[in-house]
């Protein structure tokens, strides 16, 4: 149990702040996981992540729902996300911070941005991000190859006004 | 074929199973465009792995250091009794660690660009290379950082966990450490050490360490420690530095340079060129190479390379020369256009590891450690307990600590793997 909790609270957490775009609620619903795996026995599962992930998904996205934040399928607030959180790029030592990619996938769709998160950063298989978000490995594979395109042609076109520090010949 | 389907992202991120995997094999070795876009993906995939990795250090460093919060791992019987256990203050850690990588970031930022860039004939390169995209090199740029990877995997592992396999760069790794490499001689700007010794890991392989050293700036006003300087930028001795390493088809079969396993397409050269960029006063470069002699027995750790279709044509192959490689280091002086040159050929003298310099053996270390990190295929036969060996060995006088260090992390790394 201490193992699982600490193999998975900060990935879950990072998981369910990308959902609710708060990191309290998030915290929340990762605490709410970890008490409804100790409950269930469920650290006997031979494969937590998936069950982890399964269960944060599901605490996130009610989290969303209670408080009316739909925003999670609705399409017309990717837009509204985007504002909320542009790529200003002001100060070079913050975008090395926040990681300069992180900060494009923030503005793609949820969607994709969980399942980039499942696999990238947990390395789980197409198969069970897709048990994770309820939907096919096929699908999965849809959404992570346009998620892939979208990054890369943003990178392109970011990277051009993005100059990396280099000594100057003094 | 088409390049924009989800199935050859799928490819490139190893999801598909043996049958559709080896169907898309093939056409992909016959398209270009199909081998850049894997490759793209690729990239794309490690920069976001490492990016990811990071998110998830800033956070667990942010939790951890939450005045008024044990961290999360506690007890969990805790969480049940303490309702003020996940209410937490927000201090401006954050903030701090942000601004210690950044000037971590712009002391040492630059100073060590180990680049690896493609050169060959013109035609090999249009067939069998596509041209490096804008993702590779921001990625490549990504990787001058030195001490990035050798921090991350050293927080990992002082945190009780095996860092992600793809935030372990070995070549950033090596170079993290200093080496006791000679000072360049009055009248020239660059040293070159190199030694050659039996590869620890695979027995009829050698190991072929190159360094460089800079010249120190002699002028009292700029004389400080490079990697001191935080309040402006290393000072640039030469610039547009390439390090070119030509290999004696007569005595190498194929060769490997260290750290680059992703980006390994540049074995069907005989010729390497490390980009180095600039090079600030008394820095220094490493690079190591895991040769495979001629007369070595195949091995599947280093693929050999096709003979017939890459290697330089008998009459212009120093056949008779005993030298095992050359290296060349063209640079320019900052104030001068002029490129200039320094060569130093190699001879293989048959050197045994046990009898190799305690740099060599600690650079061996440091990237072994980092192939097991890895799980590499071009791991061989070491372990842990060996990497802990050659380090020991190789430890010297270890002035500033950091040999130290890593004799550490090896002992945390190997209960980890135990537990």
């Amino acid at each position: 149990m201490q193992i699982l909790l600490r193999r998975f609270e900060i990935p879950l957490l990072q998981f369910a702040t990308r959902i609710t775009g708060d990191r309290e609620r998030a915290r929340d619903v990762v605490q709410e996981t970890f008490v409804k795996l100790q409950n269930n026995g469920a650290f006997q599962n031979p494969e937590p992540a998936t069950w982890l992930f399964t269960v944060c998904r599901n605490g996130a996205l009610n989290v969303c729902r209670k408080e009316r934040r739909m925003q999670y399928f609705d399409e017309g607030s990717i837009e509204a996300r985007e504002a909320e959180q542009p790529m200003p790029f002001e100060r070079l030592e913050e975008q090395e911070a926040a990681g300069f990619l992180l900060r494009i996938v923030a503005t793609l769709p949820t969607r994709q941005q969980e399942v980039l998160q499942l696999k990238f950063q947990n390395d789980l298989s197409y198969q069970q991000i897709a048990e994770i978000t309820k939907t096919t490995a096929n699908n999965v594979g849809v959404l992570i190859h346009t998620a892939l395109k979208t990054l890369r042609q943003k990178y392109a076109q970011t990277a051009k006004d993005f100059i990396p520090f280099t000594p100057k010949t003094t | 074929m088409n390049i924009d389907d989800s199935k050859l992202t799928a490819y490139a991120l190893d999801e598909l199973d043996e049958a559709e995997r080896a169907a898309l094999l093939e056409e992909v070795a016959a398209s270009p465009e199909a081998h850049r876009e894997v490759q793209e993906t690729q990239t794309m995939a490690r920069l976001l792995r490492k990016e990811f990795a990071a998110e998830a250090e800033q956070l667990r460093h942010r939790e951890n250091t939450d005045a008024t919060k044990g961290p999360l791992s506690a007890n969990l019987s805790d969480i049940h009794d303490d309702p003020w256990f996940w209410t937490r203050a927000r201090p401006l850690a954050i903030a701090a660690v942000f601004a210690v990588f950044a000037v971590i970031g712009l002391a040492i930022f630059g100073s060590n660009k180990l680049r690896e860039k493609e050169i060959a004939q013109a035609d090999q390169r249009s067939t069998t290379i596509p041209p490096r995209s804008r993702a590779v090199e921001a990625e490549v740029e990504d990787a001058q950082n030195p001490t990035a990877s050798y921090a991350i995997v050293q927080r990992f592992i002082n945190d009780g966990l095996l860092p992600p396999k793809d935030s372990v760069r070995i070549e950033e790794m090596i170079n993290y450490f200093t080496y006791n490499y000679p000072r360049p001689k009055p009248d020239e700007l660059f040293s070159i050490d190199v030694e050659v010794a039996g590869c620890p890991w695979a027995d009829s392989h050698r190991l072929v360490r190159i360094g460089f050293r800079g010249r120190e700036i002699a002028d009292p006003v700029v004389k400080k420690d490079v990697a001191q300087r935080i309040d402006g930028t290393p000072v640039t001795i030469a610039r547009e530095v390439k390090i070119q390493v030509e290999f004696n088809s007569a005595m190498v079969t194929s060769r490997r340079l260290m750290g680059y396993d992703k980006r390994m397409l540049r074995k069907d050269f005989n010729n390497d060129e490390i980009d180095a960029g600039e090079i600030a006063a008394g820095h220094m470069v490493t690079a190591l190479y895991e040769v495979v002699p001629v007369d070595g027995a195949a091995s599947p750790s280093v693929p050999p390379v096709d003979p017939l279709k890459y290697s330089i044509p008998p009459e212009n192959a120093r056949s008779n020369s005993s030298e095992m490689l050359t290296v060349k280091l063209r640079y320019k002086k900052p104030e001068s256009d002029k490129s200039e040159l320094l060569e130093r050929a190699v001879v293989d003298d048959g050197k045994q590891f046990a009898n190799a310099s305690a740099d060599f053996k600690f650079a061996a270390a440091v990237a072994e450690f980092g192939m097991l990190l890895r799980d590499s295929e071009f791991k061989g036969s070491g372990t842990l307990g060996a990497v802990l060996q050659w380090a020991l060995e190789g430890k010297s006088e270890d002035t500033n600590g950091y040999r130290a260090g890593f004799l550490e992390l090896v002992r945390k790394a190997q209960v980890l793997k135990r537990g």
